[in-house]
């Protein structure tokens, strides 16, 4: 069964072997005469006897393949690896057709190259309505039928989340080559009893599962560890062991993981430990939020490595992932220099590569609990919150990296006798296949799934309803005319609910999408998203609260430029439940000026967006003489209203820049020009009160009037100040505005 | 001498005191930490002849550590007390 090299003692080490020099590298398959060959099973691993019911499959041991002339080779290259879906088709669109059903597909296949588990997995994300599926599939046959022509056959044993994503019971990856000898179309098909038939085109991604991220930081009292181990550097090792310089990086590799060192790792200094230099978790906590780069408290493929002298606990303790506290777990781990895995016992044979195969142990094993995985004889352990998330058992001897080895049955010296710096089969699975939150640092707390949750329902209360609308009479908007919004949730149930005020308006919790024509969907992202004190107000029903967005232009560009019809559909997050809006249909009409049109190309910028959103950015330049130029030669035009304003905007107050003085930057305050800004934007906001309205949508042209309001009357101009909110509350009657908000403008205008 | 008692697995929110010649000298709350496969680690100071008792009162445990040996490892498997002591300092990673 072993193909493993048994490497002479005196052999230098090289550094790690590369993947196709290694004898648990799995780079071919090949099918045999009968045209029947299925796969071969994966290494028995080193917990015993690893994954029945898949017959063997024989493995190509040396290359190069013989090319008999006239007999078809059977020869398949390596397939396991991450593949996505090929290409997403929108969905057709219309009027009240729902355009949101963006849906990723990520499929796993492990069937080759390393330690292979004889596993697919499919991930389906279909981001609003929210929901997911996720499933596990064993191979139970794989069929090398010619040059890199592969079949694979597996059923599905394990499922989560909502299977009406990708229904069914048996899946068919199938991995062809084209005009060459690579491999170049990819197709998995689903199909189940009473279920129809899907297809789904795949691309490659990469031959890992996922990218995964190490920092590496020491204490500078931690001595200067070294991360690598070389694996002949210790006489009591398995015999066919290779010789070769493991790192931390290329073990997690041959786990399945694109595994990388940061570049940003940098020593620490000691006193950061505290007075008594030693490290308690929550010290420790704090020094991954200074010290790590990549510190963001989300789920991320990231992890943070510390080495350091002792903790807290004392000598017992070689190290410890420390991160179970707070609302993201697993994202920190460290090593302790200054420990017992420094006792090499009396009389060994290399007491410096003991330590240091110690050493490099506890990093592995400590960055696999980071992955969480569980201490091999706790395989099993379950209770609340902590359920193994398939039915475990434990393996109190298992040659892994989650075992103590010095509690195997005859001791450390017996463990590393017969370990080949490897996970086992079941932890493998976990972590190439588990749904990726109970892996992925940050996400799953620690040691929970590992367990099993219950497959979210999806929600829909029926609690909320939420509106897109334009907030005028028609939804037909002129050429370079900014598309403003207006989002409405209403509270349709019959109990009053708390919810977050600025649920609408802060960018943050609503997801929102445009589509052009029946073309591709984009997704708008807010180009201000403000982040604020949650503050939950009772909303009874009946009640609604409003937010505003200008979505013709996003962060990644315009969404809304060239004329045509567009659709936009929105989601709130509401944590419990994802509410979706109707689909509102608005249509560009085609430019009718020649000078609109010349001015299309310097208008649909980045800056112009940002200058428009911001109310003005007197830093860009370009932008804001775009800006002026819309203002000054398309007068009465709505994208003219909604440029002044912007060309105003700064004016209205002592706008603050940063500028370089005397070599250092210095905020200096810059003049207003009161009078211009209220010309400009009495222009703009007063001139066609309904007209300016419409553009602007409610939200922004009163809240924008009660601006004017207030600079004109801190300016001593009381008149003008009540000449604006008149017009203000005026114009809000005519429009059927809330009366509650009608008379705060009273009240404002009556004060001033 | 200084024995170390070494609770470990099989804990969550149990309630323990640690008993010296018949005397709660400390009372305390164990969960093991899944990490470490650790809970806690006590240290008395013993003498020859000196008793030394783990007490769960929600569990109406009481047994006796014997001291003889540096460390002594206690879990909790199936609802009783595993103890077992031992001259090499037990490590957690």
């Amino acid at each position: 069964m072993s193909r493993k090299n048994s490497t002479p003692e005196t052999t230098a080490p090289t550094p790690a072997l590369s993947d196709e020099q290694h004898p648990d590298y799995q780079a071919y398959v090949y099918g045999d005469d009968e045209d029947d060959s299925v796969a071969e099973a994966g290494d028995l691993g080193p917990d015993g006897p690893g994954l029945p019911g898949i017959p063997p499959l024989n493995p190509i041991p040396d290359l190069p393949i013989p090319n008999i002339p006239g007999i078809p080779l059977k020869i398949c290259s390596a397939v396991s690896g991450r593949y996505k879906l090929k290409t997403v088709l929108p969905p057709i669109g219309g009027p009240g057709i729902p355009i949101l059903n963006l849906t990723t597909v990520t499929v796993r296949v492990d069937v080759d190259r390393f330690y292979p588990q004889k596993r697919i997995s499919i991930e389906v994300t279909r981001l609003l309505p929210r929901s997911m599926a996720h499933l596990i599939a064993n191979v139970t046959s794989d069929k090398c039928t010619g040059l890199n022509r592969r079949k694979i056959q597996a059923t599905i044993a394990y499922r989560e989340g909502n299977n009406a994503l990708i229904p069914g019971e048996k899946l068919l990856f199938e991995a062809s080559r084209g005009l060459g000898v690579g491999y170049s179309t990819y197709k998995l098909t689903v199909t189940g009893t009473g279920t129809p038939t899907r297809v789904y085109n795949l691309d490659f991604v990469s031959q890992y599962f996922d990218d995964v991220e190490f920092e590496v930081d020491k204490v500078d009292n931690a001595g200067n560890p070294s991360t690598d181990y070389s694996t002949h550097s210790h006489p009591n090792r398995p015999a066919s062991l290779p010789n070769e310089v493991l790192s931390l990086e290329n073990v997690y590799k041959r786990a399945g993981f694109n595994a990388t060192i940061s570049p940003n790792s940098a020593p620490i200094p000691a006193t950061g430990a505290g007075a008594n230099g030693t490290w308690s978790d929550s010290e420790m906590h704090n020094a991954m939020q200074t010290y790590w780069s990549r510190f963001a408290n989300k789920p991320q493929w990231v992890l943070w490595v510390l080495f350091a002298n002792q903790h807290d606990t004392g000598y017992g303790l070689g190290g410890v992932m420390f991160d179970d506290i707070g609302p993201n777990h697993r994202q920190g781990t460290a090593i302790f220099t200054n420990s017992f895995i420094q006792d090499a016992p009396a009389g060994d044979a290399n007491p410096v590569a003991w330590r240091q195969r110690m050493l490099f142990w506890t990093a592995i094993h400590e960055m696999g609990h980071a992955f969480n995985l569980a201490h091999s004889w706790q395989k099993a352990l379950s209770g609340p919150g902590y359920n193994p998330w398939i039915p475990l058992l434990n393996q109190p001897e298992a040659r892994s990296f989650m075992n103590y080895p010095y509690n195997v049955s005859g001791g450390q010296s017996s463990f590393f006798s017969n370990f080949d710096f490897r996970f086992t089969n079941e932890e493998l699975q976990f972590m190439r296949h588990a749904p990726r939150r109970f892996v992925q640092m940050g996400n799953e707390n620690w040691f929970s799934n590992h367990g099993f949750e219950a497959p979210q329902p999806e929600l829909f209360t029926g609690r909320y309803k939420l509106e897109v609308r334009p907030n005028r009479e028609n939804n037909t908007y002129s050429f370079l005319e900014p598309v403003s919004i207006e989002l409405k949730l209403t509270n349709t149930s019959t109990e009053p609910l708390a919810l977050d005020e600025h649920l609408l308006q802060d960018g943050g919790h609503i997801v929102l999408f445009v589509q052009k024509d029946s073309g591709t969907v984009r997704k708008w992202e807010p180009l201000i998203v403000r982040c604020h004190q949650e503050h939950k107000s009772m909303l009874a029903p009946g009640e609604s609260i409003y937010g505003t967005h200008l979505v013709s232009a996003s962060t990644s560009g315009w969404l809304i430029d060239e004329p045509g019809f567009y659709n936009i559909q929105a989601g709130v997050d509401m944590l419990d439940e994802v509410v979706m809006s109707n689909v509102l249909r608005v249509f560009v009409a085609p430019s009718t000026d020649t000078e609109e049109n010349k001015i299309a190309p310097d208008y649909f910028t980045e800056d112009v967006s940002r200058a428009l959103v911001f109310d003005g950015a007197p830093e860009l330049g370009k932008a804001m003489d775009t800006l002026k130029e819309v203002a000054d030669k398309l007068p009465g035009t709505p994208a003219s209203f909604h440029a002044a304003k912007a060309v105003a905007g700064p004016m209205l107050k002592q706008y603050k820049r940063l500028e370089e003085k005397d070599g250092s930057l210095a905020v200096v305050a810059g003049k207003a020009d009161v009078d211009e800004a209220v010309r400009l934007q009495t222009a703009a906001l007063l001139d066609e009160p309904q007209k300016a309205a419409d553009t602007f949508g409610h939200i922004d042209y009163f809240q924008s009037l009660e601006t004017l309001a207030d600079v004109l009357n801190e300016s001593g101009k009381k008149a003008e100040a009540k000449k604006v909110m008149s017009s203000s509350i005026s114009t809000m009657k005519s429009r059927n505005v809330l009366d509650e908000v009608i008379q705060q403008a009273e009240a404002k205008a009556k004060n001033l | 001498m200084i024995v170390e008692i070494h609770f470990q697995e099989g804990f969550s929110n149990e309630k323990a005191q640690l008993l010296v010649d018949g005397d709660v000298v400390e009372e305390f709350s164990l969960s093991t930490r899944f990490q470490l496969g650790m809970a806690a680690i006590k240290k008395v100071d013993v003498a020859s002849g000196t008793k030394v008792r783990v007490v769960l009162p929600d569990r109406n445990i009481r047994q006796q550590v014997p001291v003889s040996h540096r460390y002594v490892k206690v879990s909790l498997e199936d609802g009783k007390l595993t103890i077992s002591p031992t001259d090499q300092m037990p490590g957690y990673v």
